[in-house]
């Protein structure tokens, strides 16, 4: 496995480098080891699928071409391979259909070679934060979506009357209930969701319908 | 390694032809021997020398014969003259003949014949009553003549001309004294020309009276050669009473033409030519090599539209390794305290790929010089790699798979390991040629090496069309192509090339269909 051991404390963030020119690979790892980023190179697609640390908080540096399965075919199957990594793409030369294919496939930049220290890291570190974001939203609706599990089938369907703005009577009148009943619901939802105003119930069923 | 595609259909191939046949072309355009050439030259040179000695001795032998004839002419005009004073003396004897008593005569007689051996009668005819004419002298010889010459004698009255008579022996010849008297001489052929006076060898003539009777042919049996035209010329004798046309002959004969010189520029003719074409071939071949050398350079360079973008990409590589590597040197030393352990390993590895760039220059540099390479031991499996990143770019970008397999352990061929990497860059732009007309997926190069019998064997091997069994014979032909706008150059050159490393290209069929372009070189034992 040609993996450089973390040269950082555990805690800094893991850039993976899969390149399958051993120079450019090591040249890169040395320039963001040299600013203090763990890195983890592979030199084959196949080689990063099955070694890769999928926890540690990074990017992925991409190279478009390599023998076998190239950059652009990876890049589009990493969400199947449930691979979460921000991407990095970095080609020889820049061509516009390889580009686009980057983007519209979730790469986060596109660099061609030979590329500068203060582009490659200001890009690493976007995509770092990117990584961080998305495993923060990715945090925040998984605990929503716990919560809103607790409820009810009946309290669900209330809260969804709730969020469309209506009142306890026009849910009633909706759903054919009692307004007594209705309020009944709302109030065990309330305490079972933990919030205290609708302002909070509105932000919490919205993040667990975010993606 | 995938599997080959099914055959496709192939393409009828129309071949494109060049002006000239094509067996004189490849006469004219590879290295003949030097002996055809020799041998056509000295079978011209002789003709020409043949030719010339011939005209030579037409022209002296024109010389000798106008000399020989003028002689005979004189020496004939002159015996002429002889006769003519004779009839002039017997003429001139006639009125005071009654007087002269039988042994004058006779003794008159014998002075003449004495004088002039050549006239050997001497006679006196009378005219009878009824107009004819006898001999003067009863039982003379030559009586039966008179009756022809009468009418001559009548007219020779009042004609200069003498009438004359060809007999077996010689010729009578006739002068009227008066109206009633004539004499006539018997002139012998063979003492008409002293011993001294014979023509030479050859030569031949007739005296002819000018209404056609022949008076004397000599000699009776003619010397003819080959049949070739003798030299002749015609003239009168000069004397008034003997007009007779003189007609000499003289035909070439082999004793007189100039054997000696002839075989003796035969010989030193067929000495220059030798040389002269050996000079010839040898300095066409060094021309043609000359020649090869620089379309090669040009194909070379031709093929680096292609080989450049692949340098391109491989360049950038280490370029870009150096760039991070020098930065990271940079920041691993603006550490407070500078952490040198990091420094160091980055820059190592920036000195290695600047060696890198530089080496991947230098091949590059190697491939497009004019100059020829050395000849060494060479790997066919580096051949391989080095002629594939050369053209990788080239074929990846035109969507052709290839598939690279090379056999471990191979023994190395002699031979200049551009010049290899020349030919397989060839055969694989050319494969990538033939895989245009084939879908994307399909198309499929493979390289690849092998051992066998002693030989090493560079395969390039693609899935296209293939080519018809008339193409495959004339592949190798200089300006023969299929392609649109090609040379016809490149496989003509490579197979020069391998030629000359002692090996052979070979054009076969391959399994899927499509061709097979084979650099075969013997192994070299290196024990």
């Amino acid at each position: 496995m040609p993996t450089s051991p973390p040269s950082a404390d555990r805690h800094s963030p893991l850039v993976r480098i899969l390149d399958d020119d051993a120079g450019v690979r090591d040249g890169l790892s040395a320039l963001l080891r040299s600013v203090g980023l763990r890195t983890q190179v592979f030199a084959s697609a196949a080689e990063f699928i099955e070694g890769h640390d999928g926890e540690a908080i990074g990017c992925l540096i991409l190279d478009i071409r390599m023998p076998g399965e190239s950059g652009l075919q990876l890049l589009e199957r990493l969400p199947a391979a449930g691979v979460d990594l921000p991407v990095v793409m970095l080609t020889g030369h820049g061509d516009l259909a390889a580009c686009r294919r980057a983007f519209k496939g979730g790469a986060v930049e596109f660099l061609t070679k030979p590329v500068d220290d203060d582009v490659l890291i200001e890009a690493v570190q976007q995509a770092v934060r990117a990584h961080i974001t998305s495993r923060e939203r990715g945090a925040v609706t998984r605990e929503a979506q716990a919560q809103l599990a607790r409820l009810t089938e009946r309290e669900r369907e209330v809260l969804a009357q709730i969020v469309e703005g209506l009142s306890n009577k026009q849910i009633a009148r909706v759903l054919d209930l009692s307004p007594r009943t209705v309020e009944t619901h709302r109030a065990h939802l309330f305490e079972k969701l933990e919030v205290d105003s609708l302002a909070q119930l509105v932000r919490l069923y919205l993040a667990a319908l975010a993606p | 390694m995938k599997p080959f595609v099914p055959l496709s259909p192939v393409p009828s191939s129309r071949p494109s032809r060049g002006v000239l046949p094509s067996g004189l072309r490849r006469f004219l355009t590879q290295n003949a021997a030097w002996w055809p050439w020799a041998i056509a030259g000295w079978l011209l040179a002789c003709a020409l020398w043949g030719g010339w000695l011939l005209h030579g001795q037409r022209v002296a032998a024109q010389e000798d014969f106008d000399l020989q004839s003028r002689i005979l002419h004189r020496l004939l005009s002159q015996r002429a003259e002889q006769h003519e004073a004779v009839f002039a003396a017997l003429v001139a004897l006639e009125p005071s003949l009654p007087q002269i008593t039988p042994e004058v005569k006779a003794r008159f007689a014998g002075s003449i014949m004495l004088s002039y051996p050549q006239i050997d009668q001497v006679r006196r005819y009378l005219r009878n009553a009824d107009g004819s004419w006898r001999p003067a002298a009863p039982n003379g010889a030559g009586g039966e003549m008179l009756p022809r010459l009468t009418p001559t004698l009548e007219s020779s009255l009042r004609s200069p001309v003498a009438p004359a008579l060809a007999d077996a022996a010689g010729i009578w010849l006739a002068r009227a004294a008066g109206p009633d008297s004539a004499w006539a001489l018997h002139v012998r052929t063979d003492r008409l020309l002293a011993a001294g006076e014979q023509p030479p060898a050859g030569f031949s003539f007739t005296l002819a009276t000018d209404d056609g009777q022949v008076l004397w042919d000599h000699p009776a049996s003619r010397a003819h050669w080959m049949s070739l035209t003798p030299l002749q010329a015609e003239k009168h004798l000069s004397v008034r009473s003997q007009p007779y046309l003189l007609i000499t002959r003289q035909p070439p004969l082999p004793a007189q033409l100039p054997w000696g010189r002839f075989a003796w520029g035969v010989l030193v003719l067929l000495a220059v030519c030798g040389a002269a074409a050996w000079a010839f071939v040898e300095y066409r071949r060094r021309v043609l090599t000359q020649r090869q050398l620089a379309l090669a350079h040009a194909s070379r360079v031709n093929a680096m539209g292609e080989v450049a973008a692949g340098i391109a990409h491989e360049l950038n590589q280490p370029l870009a390794a150096i760039l991070s590597n020098t930065q990271a040197v940079g920041r691993w030393l603006d550490d407070d305290p500078p952490a040198i352990d990091g420094a160091r390993e980055a820059a190592q590895s920036a000195v290695q790929q600047a060696r890198r760039a530089g080496a991947i220059l230098h091949r590059l540099r190697g491939f497009i010089s004019p100059q020829p390479g050395r000849v060494e031991a060479v790997d066919l499996n580096r051949v391989a790699s080095a002629a594939l990143s050369l053209v990788g770019e080239a074929l990846q970008r035109r969507q052709v798979q290839v598939h690279l397999q090379l056999a471990d352990g191979l023994p190395r061929v002699r031979g200049e390991q551009v010049a290899f990497e020349q030919v397989a860059v060839n055969l694989l732009l050319n494969a990538a040629d033939a895989l245009d007309g084939v879908p994307q997926e399909q198309r499929h190069v493979r390289l690849y090496t092998l051992l066998q019998n002693g030989q090493i064997l560079l395969c390039v091997e693609d899935s296209g069309p293939g080519f018809s069994e008339e193409v495959r014979g004339r592949l190798f032909e200089p300006f023969f192509t299929t392609k649109p706008g090609g040379m016809g150059l490149g496989l003509s050159i490579c197979e020069h090339i391998v030629q000359q490393a002692g090996g052979d290209l070979l054009a076969e069929h391959g399994e899927g269909g499509g061709a097979r372009l084979v650099m075969r070189l013997p192994a070299i034992n290196e024990d």
